[in-house]
């Protein structure tokens, strides 16, 4: 039955709408539990759901839905850092009084575009996919209505992002026009002679997806609009979207071959180059943490795309470790933000002052987060780089292996300024008693992961599997 | 010149000037008036191209329901003077020739590369997809119920998604929930 194949989305669109009508229903003060509970057991039925596929290869409904385990292992990813963003939002909700329904239905919905551009092998379900997740972005970042920064992220973000739509569009209907067909293997015939409109065509939809990566030629929207968007927003745009483009990259790359494979290759080399530069250098004099981690999650970007340029399977390997590494380190650093932030310290680097000495706990993981981010071991990122690092040496890409070990000494002068500024500067705190309870958790759970694999990387090895 | 090729012609014309005219009229009623031309030459296209449901309904859609709702919202917002209304004419457009440069090379180099590339069909050696466009609202509907129906459904819940947002973002401060 075909609909088994699609039952993770059906699970995620039955949560949207039991979620908004249940809403109706409650009374004010136990609406947001009841939004909260709702949405953990749509992200656990949608976990139940995807693990009832794994192994399963086949393409259904026309060829508008693909399961093959590349997409599984990234549903999983999602579905996990789906319970871990309801951690992150659930005092903030609160805290800044904002619907916890709506807020949710659009958080669940921009995952359902996500599963949806993860198992798409076909344009047209790849846009609807990308604008499910584009659309709800641009809401939850202008969520917080009194806030001119949020309101300012949220217009940038829908006008910049409604031209690389266009221009993703247009790339679309260019190549509907020559090969008469939307399905991406159709369409993978006609690049291996890539001539003509298709060139075109494909250079236009590379460059939307690009522009949704924030890699380097279309990051300018990127601190901006993380910088304004509501904190738990600002981790789900640092992991969400740009994690299910890059494992559709995968998909979409596999499928290359010949000539104008090469050339592409060659533009993400310059590309992966430039982002990981350019997001170092500027994180380097970024003072707010949230646009720290904005440019640093560009750099990210950029050692993502290495495994696209080497396109062998160790490094399609390598990079699904780096993912699962890199979004731990990250919700966890953004729930220490998160925790600062509700303890009324502000968002700027100097908020993270004596943090090791009022939560030593908290102050360890920050330590544990940031090796990871560079790179340094026994932490998961240092295998993520590690097997990058061994993979493109493998192809004898020896210049790219060296800039990215450049980057990485870059990239320890603005993670130290987080360390410095918790461990070696004094800060007044007043305590606040408050639960931090479930921060807490995305702490522990992010501390776990990394230190597991940075220990013993073939768990999540054993979990990779190449796009069919 | 067949006589379809001219008819294109004329109305691509008529859709790209009122396009324009739609970004730098003066006052933002010329605008939305505008942009009903341009929704009709739309339609118009579509109806050359030999769809005509799709060119029926994007009369009744978009003139008759979107333009109207258009020209109510424009009508109830503007309360002050409304000449040079339109806020794209307050800015001034000239000083950023630096954007207007980038993305002037860059038609250039679309329309160069689509001109010079392009060809009837992307390669000789693979069989082109030759759909038969489905006319009729039978056909129409078997291909939205049948081949097209997770995408279709995925966009009525994207558009109910977008209404929920759109309604947080414009409600009142102090409203109860």
């Amino acid at each position: 039955m075909e609909y088994r194949l699609l039952l993770p989305e059906l699970v995620l669109a039955v949560g949207i709408l039991a979620i908004i009508l249940v809403d109706l229903w409650t009374a004010v003060e136990r609406k947001r539990w009841t939004a909260f509970g709702l949405a953990a057991l749509t992200f656990g039925a949608y976990l139940i759901a995807v693990t009832s596929l794994v192994g399963v290869k086949e393409v259904a409904f026309a060829g508008h839905l693909l399961v093959d385990d590349w997409s599984t292992f990234f549903k999983l990813f999602f579905g996990i850092t789906g319970l871990l963003m309801l951690l992150l939002s659930f005092e903030y909700v609160k805290e800044r009084a904002l619907p916890p329904a709506e807020f949710l239905a659009l958080l669940i919905g921009a995952y359902l575009g996500i599963s949806i551009l993860l198992g798409s092998e076909n344009l047209l379900t790849l846009y609807i996919g990308l604008e499910l997740i584009s659309l709800t972005s641009y809401l939850l970042a202008a969520f917080l209505r009194q806030d001119p920064l949020s309101t300012e992220a949220g217009l940038k973000y829908f006008l910049l992002g409604s031209i690389a739509s266009a221009a993703l569009l247009c790339g679309i209907s260019f190549l509907y026009g020559v090969t008469g067909s939307l399905s991406l293997i159709v369409l993978a015939q006609h690049l291996a002679v890539a001539q003509g409109m298709v060139v075109t065509g494909t250079i236009l939809l590379l460059s939307g997806l690009l522009f949704k990566l924030a890699a380097v030629p279309f990051q300018v929207w990127a601190p901006d609009a993380l910088q304004g968007a509501p904190t738990p927003i600002t981790a789900f745009f640092s992991v969400g979207a740009k994690v299910a483009v890059l494992a559709f990259f995968g998909r979409f790359l596999a499928l290359f071959a010949g000539e104008f494979a090469q050339e592409i290759n060659y533009y993400f080399l310059l590309i992966a180059i430039a982002s990981m530069t350019i997001g170092n250098l500027a994180a380097l004099r970024q003072t707010n943490l949230k646009r720290l981690m904005a440019y640093s999650s560009i750099a990210h970007v950029g050692y993502l795309l290495v495994a696209f340029v080497l396109g062998t399977p160790a490094a399609y390997a390598a990079l699904q470790v780096y993912v699962a590494v890199y979004a731990a380190a990250n919700l966890g650093i953004f729930a220490i933000i998160l925790w600062a932030e509700s303890q009324g310290r502000g968002l700027e680097i100097q908020g993270f002052q004596g943090l090791g000495r009022v939560q030593p706990l908290f102050g360890l993981a920050l330590g544990v987060f940031v090796f990871s981010l560079v790179g340094i071991p026994p932490t998961g990122g240092f295998m993520g780089k590690l097997l990058l690092f061994m993979a493109s040496v493998e192809e004898a890409h020896y210049l790219l292996a060296v800039i990215m070990v450049l980057n990485g000494v870059l990239s320890v002068a603005y993670y130290y300024r987080m360390l410095r500024s918790a461990f070696f500067e004094e800060g007044e705190w007043n305590l606040q008693e408050g639960d931090g309870h479930a921060l807490g958790a995305v702490v522990l759970v992010a501390v776990v992961v990394i230190l597991f694999t940075g220990v013993w990387p073939g768990w999540l090895q054993g979990l990779t599997s190449l796009p069919m | 010149m067949s006589f379809e090729q001219v008819l294109f012609i004329i109305v691509s014309l008529i859709l790209l000037a009122s396009a324009l005219g739609a970004v730098f009229a003066r006052r933002i009623m010329h605008s939305a008036l505008l942009a009903v031309a341009a929704f009709t030459g739309v339609g118009g296209i579509y109806a050359i191209l030999g769809s005509h449901f799709l060119a029926v309904a994007q009369v009744l859609i978009y003139i008759g329901a979107v333009a109207i709702v258009l020209l109510f919202a424009v009508m109830l917002s503007q309360q002050r003077e409304i000449s040079g209304s339109n806020p794209v004419r307050k800015q001034k457009l000239w000083k950023n020739w630096v954007t207007w440069a980038a993305f002037g090379v860059g038609l250039v180099m679309v329309l160069y590369f689509t001109v010079n590339l392009a060809t009837p069909t992307a390669s000789q050696e693979i069989p082109l997809i030759h759909t038969e466009p489905a006319t009729s609202l039978e056909g129409l509907s078997e291909l939205l119920f049948r081949e097209y129906l997770v995408p279709f459904e995925l966009v009525s819940l994207l558009l109910l998604l977008v209404v929920i947002g759109a309604v947080v973002i414009a409600r009142k401060e102090n409203d109860p929930q």
